[in-house]
């Protein structure tokens, strides 16, 4: 099967204030290709600026960052959800899913509103749908560009845990289907207990990978004893390794 | 069996919000304005205080057997000519300034003088330097507004949310799609507010500005009645005037600000 690109991040330094002690110094990070990794840590450790220059949002830093040897900023661009929605308000849902690609055929569009149960929410605007409608809108603008990188920030900080439980379905499904390359940050240790393959564990400054724990047991076979095994596994491992609790 | 009526007051926002966009209310403005100042005519009952219509009647007979339309018609091109000049020149600045912190630096006090500066003066200035040519009408106007354009849209530009700019840049778009999905909409309330305050002012300092010298139009003939105390032609003239810049607003400033700003309407 087909699968998404590896990804290799060697970012010499990031620092956003020259007299400050940089973010990232010297980090290297390796990401099989079709893999779900999820990043943990405090915040301010530096989870967002990582995802940020995996994604080409932020081009100021040393180092190299590429996606099966091309560099990042060159390769097809990620599917990337932010801890907003960031939906444009001036579009409709489904001008909003074409946003992210210009060639974009209405019925990919369609077919992606309908993967995220907005079906009928074609013409409706961000300001019209709820917080959480227009928080699948965002992930169904990330999945209708097909991409082979997704990049969640947060995807599912401040909702409720039913739709939280249905986001997980539909990435767990996508994933399935698809297999992506995923990288998200969650601060909850469920949300990568029931969905990454890898959970990596940010600390201190300049960020540094404390803990790197594999989830060996396949996303469909991990019942409730399996996840809260490895809920624990995370969360122990951040509070012994950074002093802080998930 | 007898049934009372009911007398719902509004309890809900909801109700609040059906009363205040009752359809229909803001057609009674105009009616209402007319039955004021017709009382107040009879009430006065003296012909420096004509009623409305009077004024009708004299706007007829100007439109059909003088120079209204005539008036109207070079009134209208020259305050054409100074708005689209102001917007499209005040746009590109105000974008310029909005963006280049060191240009609005530089600028910040010529945008200040600008601003401050006596319309009257800087056509009498004009006046002097370029004789009283259509050319120095219009430029004393455009030199009048540009610089409230300038403010308000270097004003847009500088609230412009720099999510936008990250999701843009996520997304890889194009310039060309990042112009027309993220640049303009943004602008676009700005600039109709500028269209909308600029009309309304440059209409009324193109008058002023006929009255202090030119060979024609709205505010040239309204001066000439004024020396002839014809109060009903005075009126006529800016009845005609009033009603071509509502046709305007109705006929092609709200439509297009409609089209435009659909998304910001409320919820139903």
């Amino acid at each position: 099967m087909a699968h998404g690109p590896g990804l290799t991040l060697n970012i010499v330094e990031k620092r956003f204030d020259p007299l400050a002690t940089p973010v990232l110094d010297q980090f290297t990070l390796n990401i099989a290709p079709g893999s779900v990794v999820a990043l943990v840590g405090p915040s301010g450790v530096g989870k967002s600026t990582i995802l940020r220059l995996v994604a080409g949002i932020d081009r100021l830093f040393s180092g190299r960052i590429t996606v099966d040897g091309i560099d990042a900023d060159k390769a097809h661009p990620p599917g990337f959800v932010f801890q907003d929605p960031r939906l444009l308000p001036w579009l409709t849902a489904i001008d909003n899913i074409r946003a992210a690609d210009g060639k974009m055929p209405q019925a990919t569009a369609l077919q992606a509103l309908a993967q995220v149960g907005l079906n009928g929410y074609g013409d409706a605007y961000p300001h019209q749908l709820s917080g959480g409608m227009q928080r699948r809108l965002a992930l169904a603008r990330a999945l209708a560009i097909n991409a082979e990188v997704l990049l969640l920030d947060e995807p599912f900080v401040s909702l409720d845990r039913a739709l939280v439980n249905e986001i997980h379905g539909l990435l767990a499904e996508l994933v399935g289907a698809k297999r992506p390359t995923v990288l998200f940050i969650s601060h909850l240790a469920e949300d990568a207990a029931r969905l990454a393959d890898r959970v990596v564990v940010l600390a201190g400054r300049p960020a540094r990978i404390v803990d790197d724990i594999e989830l060996p047991t396949s996303r469909q076979q991990r019942d409730g004893n399996i996840i809260n095994g490895y809920i624990r596994r995370i969360e122990s491992a951040a509070s012994t390794k950074t002093g802080t609790k998930l | 069996m007898v049934r009372i009526p009911q007398i719902s007051t509004p309890t809900t926002d909801k109700d609040k919000r059906r009363l205040r966009d009752r359809p229909g209310l803001e057609y009674l403005s105009l009616p209402l304005l007319l039955l004021v100042w017709q009382v107040l005519a009879m009430a006065f009952t003296n012909r420096l205080f004509p009623s409305p219509v009077a004024v009708s009647k004299e706007m007829w007979f100007l439109a059909t057997e003088g120079r209204l339309l005539l008036d109207l018609g070079k009134t209208l091109l020259r305050a054409s000519a100074a708005f689209v000049i102001s917007m499209v020149l005040g746009t590109v600045l105000g974008i310029l300034l909005g963006r280049q912190h060191w240009v609005d630096r530089l600028f910040s006090t010529w945008l200040l003088v600008g601003l401050n500066l006596p319309a009257i003066v800087v056509a009498i200035l004009l006046y002097i330097w370029m004789g009283l040519t259509e050319g120095a009408l219009i430029l004393a106007v455009i030199i009048n507004k540009v610089p409230l354009v300038i403010t308000n849209i270097r004003e847009g530009v500088r609230s412009f949310s720099p999510d936008y700019d990250e999701l843009a840049r996520a997304l890889r778009m194009p310039m060309g799609r990042r112009l027309r999905l993220i640049f303009v909409p943004q602008l676009l309330p700005f600039v109709l507010a500028s269209a909308r305050t600029g009309l309304s002012l440059i209409w009324k300092i193109v008058l002023v500005f006929e009255v202090l010298g030119s060979d024609g139009g709205v505010g040239f003939r309204v001066s000439l009645f004024f020396q002839l105390f014809d109060i009903t032609g005075i009126l006529a003239y800016t009845t005609a005037f009033i009603l071509v810049v509502m046709a305007f607003e109705y006929g092609v400033n709200r439509p297009i600000e409609g089209k435009v700003v659909r998304w910001r309407m409320d919820p139903a």
